[in-house]
């Protein structure tokens, strides 16, 4: 496994499935949301996660969400990812959603095995100062 | 805040002043506010209508609570396809990335701006406020290539136009107004 893997809140959800094939794995949405959020947020030029009202919520009762801002659909094989962010003024957008798609998909195959099919990303909002996440 | 929600939120903030002020007056001795609630409390109807009040003012406060979570950018985008999948740029970023560039342009006080999409491309429209002591054909001139260069650059989409309009020749910024030349 990934060394980073060991980082990750949330990978101790990952269990066999009882029915159908003993062997086989199913991974929870949950899962893969935790791994995308942590690796986009690792770009350089993304200020942080768009998690709206809920996510707010949450962290507003002091609860880190970790995969705020973060949807995905889990099949077989294949995850679909969308990730909603914002981004640091001055960074370039495509540039900075590039690298996302690059680290996410990387992150989540390394740490799963699962095919990622795309990474799209929603820049929702441009934070103007090091701590402010919300826009202007 | 959209104008209708102005408008419910000016009703709703009557409806308070109402209430309270007569809550208040009732509390330092005033008998009449008690006397038309007791009043209105024995008709059936009396009592249907203040119902009906309370639950739409019940509404209102759940409306504005929930304005006060909602995002600032809307729900339209400029959307690109890349190789490991699409990309979209919501409008709001780009009106407060344009809205920025424009106020590091010396002479520019005050701006507002919006954008629209057309297709994969983006139309922006700047009013603004500016100092006396500018050329105004210059200025703008700056602005538009300024802000056409900076959107191209950093959000990747192409800029069919930048409308400008410049709405007061002013000495103050927003934060100490009231001198407008």
């Amino acid at each position: 496994m990934n060394p980073k893997a060991e980082g990750f809140p949330g990978t101790d959800r990952v269990g066999e499935e009882d029915a159908g094939d003993a062997r086989s794995l199913k991974i929870s949405d949950d899962v893969v949301a935790v791994i995308a959020g942590v690796a986009a947020t690792e770009v350089e030029g993304v200020a942080g996660m768009s998690g709206g009202i809920v996510g707010d919520i949450t962290e507003i009762l002091g609860r880190k969400n970790l995969s705020k801002g973060v949807k995905v659909e889990v099949g077989e094989r294949d995850v679909s990812i969308d990730l909603f962010m914002v981004v640091k003024y001055g960074a370039r957008i495509p540039e900075v959603a590039r690298q996302v798609q690059e680290r996410v998909k990387e992150a989540v195959e390394n740490m799963t095995g699962l095919n990622v099919v795309e990474v799209n990303i929603h820049v929702q909002g441009i934070t103007f100062s090091q701590e402010g996440k919300g826009g202007d | 805040m959209e104008i209708g929600d102005r408008v419910l939120l000016a009703v709703f903030a009557g409806g308070l002043v109402v209430h309270f002020g007569m809550t208040f007056l009732s509390m330092v001795g005033w008998a009449v506010p008690g006397k038309i609630i007791a009043s209105i409390e024995k008709s059936p109807e009396g009592r249907t209508a203040i119902s009906v009040v309370a639950f739409a003012f019940l509404l209102l406060s759940v409306r504005f609570f929930i304005l006060t979570f909602r995002r600032k950018y809307g729900s339209k985008a400029v959307a690109h396809q890349g190789p490991l999948g699409e990309v979209r740029v919501y409008l709001g970023a780009i009106e407060n990335l344009v809205k920025r560039v424009c106020r590091q342009v010396p002479g520019v006080r005050e701006v507002k701006a919006h954008i629209s999409n057309v297709g994969d491309s983006v139309s922006v429209f700047v009013r603004c406020s500016v100092s006396p002591d500018v050329s105004i054909p210059d200025l703008t001139r700056d602005l538009q290539k300024t802000v056409q260069t900076y959107v191209k650059n950093v959000v990747g989409v192409e800029v069919n136009e930048v409308k400008m309009v410049v709405e007061n020749i002013t000495t103050e910024s927003k934060k100490s107004r009231g001198s407008a030349v």
